[in-house]
């Protein structure tokens, strides 16, 4: 799968995130754009698109 | 899977932590001892400073904490008076009392520069000293202060004021800061910490060892390799280690095995501020959401804040906050919550675009004004979210320094800045402001700042509505710099205006008047204050009759009228007890009848007069006129032959008028030690003390006693040999005073310039110059003056019988300087008569009086008088007081040791003996060098074996 990532400003980022589908499954996610703002919503896009690296259980982080 | 350790254990920080726990160890001993730790955020400064204090307990010190936030470095006096927990609801009554001073608003006293006196904040720096000496004579203290580098300027002053007067006290100061470029104030309160002692450390990076250890102690496990590999990106940063692990747990990358910690797959070096938001990342939505919105109002703030500016209830957002606190990015402190560190904050903050941020504080501005929160608060949300123009936003800064005015004009200065920074170029309200924030930085004893910024609004195009108050504190500003001519200058302008109302008009007449005194204009400064009394009066200003009254009677004064003099300065204090609150006592009166009172030989009287006078002025708040109320006890003590009690109140007259930048009396402070200095034999700093005088005169231009100066250098040229120019000097100086009038210093100047006078051959100008004494003598009754006049007629005739009458003059007065000096002449011209039997006793009773004084040089002439008698003296007088050791103290240095080992603060000794807690500081510096100890706790324990009879060394 393919990542795309549209920004309109750098720092902090914003902009808009798109997972392209490639010829494998994705884990999961739509395929449209997801607009973020700043790192912290580049994070939450990027697991709402790929899903997170692991369910941490709520006191881990 | 592991998880992050609550609170790892403080690690490679040994050599720093052995040196805050020697620093503890001093202030236990008793004395004070200071620490700067200074080092890069998330270095450890805080973990640091909370290991030291955690251990002040093993060493029986108490603890008081604090730490500056960014968004309060405008709260005035907000570090210390959370520290020290000073709080209106505290059962301390003491705490209380201060957090009501601080409390103080200004609201309607209207703009900065009519209401600018700053003599809250010096009550307040004063009250928080005294409580910080108290609780330190109870048990030592250690302060600990955290992020010094947003400390508001009026705790950075108490500060300084701390480390300079606590000097003797079992304290100890550990601060911390961030390597950034600090604020004036910051500066000087380092500067005051590193003369007083202070010791910096610099925390470095964590070396290898330290940081494998922290990581074990995070992870509960022995790193592996990789894993380390992985946290060395973090730079040896403690706080990007424990983030850095911290997402790396999270995200399950960490996996601990037969106690081993290890990561899979290398990532890659992240950066601190991405770490934190990587591990923030994991929180649910709604308490992101909630952090976003808590870090607008800074890296600590309260649930009914948040709920304010979020409108949602305290409850929910508890609720929602609770995942924050248990990932440990928030923590509760008392009723606040805290984001674990500033970066963490700045990460949330900044990771917001900059519009969001603008709006949020606009928002939150918005809601907490609806809300009824501080002006300060407001103000500042308003200014961060404030575009050029916002009308709303300028108004509410102006309102916060209006505020903070009376207890801190450098912050009204710095916000009324802000304020000017928001308006529109052309606004009209933008004179207005620049006025203001010029009266607050003059209020924040930053003269210089304070002339250029009315200059800046005076030399360009400006509202006319505020030119004339603001020459009119321009002038001010350059008279309390001394700059008399200058002000003079710009009132004249003013007095040009064709519209003045008459408050204003009676404040240049005022002023003008002062000025003219000053200057020796004693003509139209009388003009002056009779114009400016009867404008006054018409207007029913008090202190403006007082400062109008007060000139006449120093007019009065100076033309050696010393009896009207008083009457009129009298009749105006009449006037201003009955003035409503007192307010005619916002002219110190009790300063100019004191110095009449000295004038007439009423020393006793002078002295309660001005200990009123200065109780006065600091109920009112007027801490510009303390110091010359000190200066003026010092005079008295001076003409009173104490003069080491003379030489501690200039010290505490100089360190006082250094913090208001008020200038006024040092030119006649110099000359008065230099004087002293001269009598005592120690030419090279009566040298250094009169060139201080000139140098002060040459910066300022002449004024009032500026002759004091030149009747230093003319002693100290007699004292070179150069008896030529020394008459040359005096006789200048006598011809300035004709010059004015000032009748009121003939008879102080007089008898040297006779002496010189003859010596130099000028018969002509020594029969004037005791003529015009005698006429001063004859309208005046006091002992002095008439002892002046008889003393320059028996120079001028050589007649040993009317010296000895000039002797018994003085000796019915308060003054032994002048009674020793004229006992020499009468001696000396009875020997030159060859009647030793009569010179003999009078040059014994000389030179006992002067080894009383001190005046060792003094003495030694007068000695070898009575050697070329063929008397050789041997021990008769009292015995030369030794340099140091118990014997060197003065009487009233004894007094405060007493009184220190009674266990009395600096503010109770000084209330019990009648002078200023400076003052009594001051002795207490005198008596530890010549002891050579340093600390009050070393010197109660030594003064008290020493009242043990066996431990007397007779």
């Amino acid at each position: 799968m393919e990542i795309r990532i549209s920004l309109d400003r750098v720092e902090p980022p914003a902009g808009r995130l798109r997972l392209v589908p490639g010829p494998q499954p994705t884990p999961s996610g739509p395929a449209d754009e997801v607009p973020f703002s700043g790192w912290l919503g580049l994070l939450r896009a990027l697991y709402e698109v790929v899903g997170p690296p692991d369910e941490p259980p709520p006191d881990a982080v | 899977m592991a998880t992050l350790a609550p609170s790892p254990r403080l690690r490679g920080r040994e050599v720093e932590l052995a040196a805050l726990g020697a620093t503890l160890d001093r202030a236990a001993s008793g004395r004070l001892a200071i620490v700067i730790v200074e080092g890069e955020a998330g270095i450890g400064k805080t973990r640091l400073l909370a290991q030291a204090l955690q251990e002040t307990r093993g060493r029986g010190l108490q603890v008081a904490a604090g730490r500056a936030h960014e968004l309060e470095r405008t709260r005035p006096f907000g570090l210390l008076a959370d520290a020290l927990g000073c709080d209106r609801s505290s059962v301390d009554p003491r705490r209380a009392a201060i957090a009501a001073l601080l409390a103080t608003r200004a609201g309607q006293r209207g703009a900065v520069t009519v209401s600018s006196d700053p003599g809250l904040q010096f009550q307040a720096v004063d009250a928080l000293v005294d409580l910080v000496e108290t609780l330190a004579l109870q048990r030592p203290l250690a302060l600990g202060l955290d992020d010094l580098q947003w400390a508001d300027p009026s705790s950075l002053l108490t500060l300084a004021a701390l480390t300079r007067r606590l000097a003797d006290m079992p304290l100890a100061l550990l601060g911390c800061l961030r390597p950034m470029p600090r604020a004036g104030e910051l500066e000087q309160a380092l500067e005051a910490m590193e003369a007083a002692g202070a010791r910096r450390l610099t925390l470095d990076r964590l070396g290898e060892q330290a940081v494998a250890e922290l990581v074990a102690d995070t992870v509960a496990a022995e790193p592996g390799r990789t894993l380390l590999a992985e946290i060395s990106a973090a730079g040896g940063n403690p706080l990007f280690v424990t983030e850095l692990l911290g997402a790396l747990l999270a995200e399950g990358a960490v996996q601990t095995v037969e106690g081993r910690a290890e990561v899979a797959e290398p990532i890659l070096p992240p950066t601190l501020r991405l770490t934190i938001l990587r591990r923030l990342s994991f929180l649910p939505d709604d308490t992101l959401q909630v952090l976003r919105a808590a870090s607008i109002l800074g890296s600590s703030f309260s649930l009914t804040d948040l709920s304010t500016t979020t409108g949602r209830p305290v409850l929910e957002l508890s609720t929602v906050l609770a995942a924050a606190i248990r990932a440990r990015i928030l923590e509760e402190k008392g009723d606040r919550l805290r984001f674990r560190h500033d970066l963490i904050h700045e990460a949330i903050y900044l990771d917001l675009p900059t519009s969001a941020r603008v709006g949020l504080h606009r928002e939150a501005g918005r809601r907490l004004a609806e809300s009824g929160a501080a002006a300060l608060q407001v103000a500042e949300h308003l200014a961060r979210g404030a575009a050029t123009g916002d009308a709303a936003a300028i108004a509410w800064l102006a309102k916060a320094a209006r505020e903070a005015a009376p207890s801190s004009p450098a912050v009204a200065a710095e916000l009324l800045e802000r304020a000017i920074g928001v308006l529109e170029p052309a606004d009209p309200g933008r004179d207005q402001l620049l006025a203001e924030r010029a009266g607050a930085l003059m209020g924040a004893g930053r003269l210089t700042d304070a002339e250029a910024a009315y200059r800046q609004l005076l030399d360009r195009d400006h509202d006319p509505s505020v030119d004339a108050p603001a020459r009119l504190w321009l002038a001010r500003t350059l008279s309390a710099q001394g700059r008399m001519g200058d002000a003079l200058r710009e009132l004249q302008l003013l007095q040009r205006f064709p519209t003045l109302e008459d408050q204003l008009r009676a404040a240049v007449q005022g002023s003008e008047g002062v000025a003219r005194l000053e200057l020796g204009d004693l003509d139209d400064a009388a003009a002056a204050a009779d114009q400016a009394r009867s404008t006054a009066a018409t207007a029913g200003n008090h202190p403006l009759v007082s400062l109008a009254t007060a000139v006449h009677a120093m007019v009065e004064e100076l033309r050696a009228h010393l009896d009207g003099a008083l009457r009129i300065v009298e009749d105006g204090m009449r006037l201003a007890d009955r003035s409503p609150q007192r307010q005619g006592h916002r002219y110190p009166l009790h300063f100019v009848r004191g110095r009449i009172l000295l004038e007439l030989d009423r020393l006793g009287e002078a002295r309660s007069t001005l200990q009123d006078g200065r109780r006065v002025g600091e109920q009112l708040g007027m801490h510009w006129s303390l110091p010359l109320y000190e200066v003026f006890l010092a005079m008295e003590r001076f003409l009173a032959g104490e003069w080491d009690d003379a030489l501690a109140g200039f010290a505490a007259a100089l360190e006082l008028a250094a913090e208001s930048g008020e200038r006024y009396s040092l030119v006649l402070v110099e000359s008065v030690r230099s004087l002293i200095a001269l009598h005592r034999g120690d030419l090279s700093y009566a040298e250094q003390a009169a060139a201080r005088a000139e140098r002060e005169l040459g910066g300022t231009g002449p004024r009032y006693r500026s002759h004091w100066a030149m009747w230093a250098r003319a002693l100290l040229l007699e004292a070179q040999g150069a008896t030529g120019d020394a008459f040359a000097s005096l006789a200048g100086c006598w011809d300035l005073c004709a010059r004015s009038g000032l009748a009121v210093d003939y008879p102080v100047l007089g008898p040297d310039l006779v002496r010189l006078a003859f010596a130099a051959g000028e018969r002509a100008r020594a029969e004037r110059v005791a003529a015009a004494v005698a006429e001063v003598a004859a309208a005046n009754q006091a002992p002095s003056l008439a002892g002046a006049a008889l003393r320059c007629q028996g120079l001028l005739e050589g007649d040993p019988a009317i010296l000895r009458a000039a002797v018994d003059a003085y000796a019915q007065g308060p003054r032994p300087l002048e009674l020793a000096l004229a006992a020499e002449d009468a001696g000396a011209a009875a020997a030159r008569q060859g009647a030793a039997e009569d010179a003999v006793p009078l040059l014994r009773q000389a030179i006992e009086l002067h080894e009383r004084l001190g005046a060792a040089r003094d003495a030694a002439r007068v000695e070898a008088r009575l050697r070329e008698l063929g008397v050789r003296r041997g021990r008769r007088g009292p015995r030369k007081r030794p340099q140091i050791g118990w014997e060197s103290l003065t009487p009233t240095e004894r007094t405060v040791v007493d009184l220190v080992a009674e266990g009395l603060t600096n503010p109770q000794i000084g209330e019990r003996l009648y002078i200023s807690r400076r003052t009594v500081q001051t002795h207490l510096v005198s008596v530890f060098a010549k002891l050579s100890i340093s600390s009050r706790v070393q010197l109660a324990a030594e003064a008290a074996r020493r009242r043990t009879p066996e431990a007397r060394p007779d």
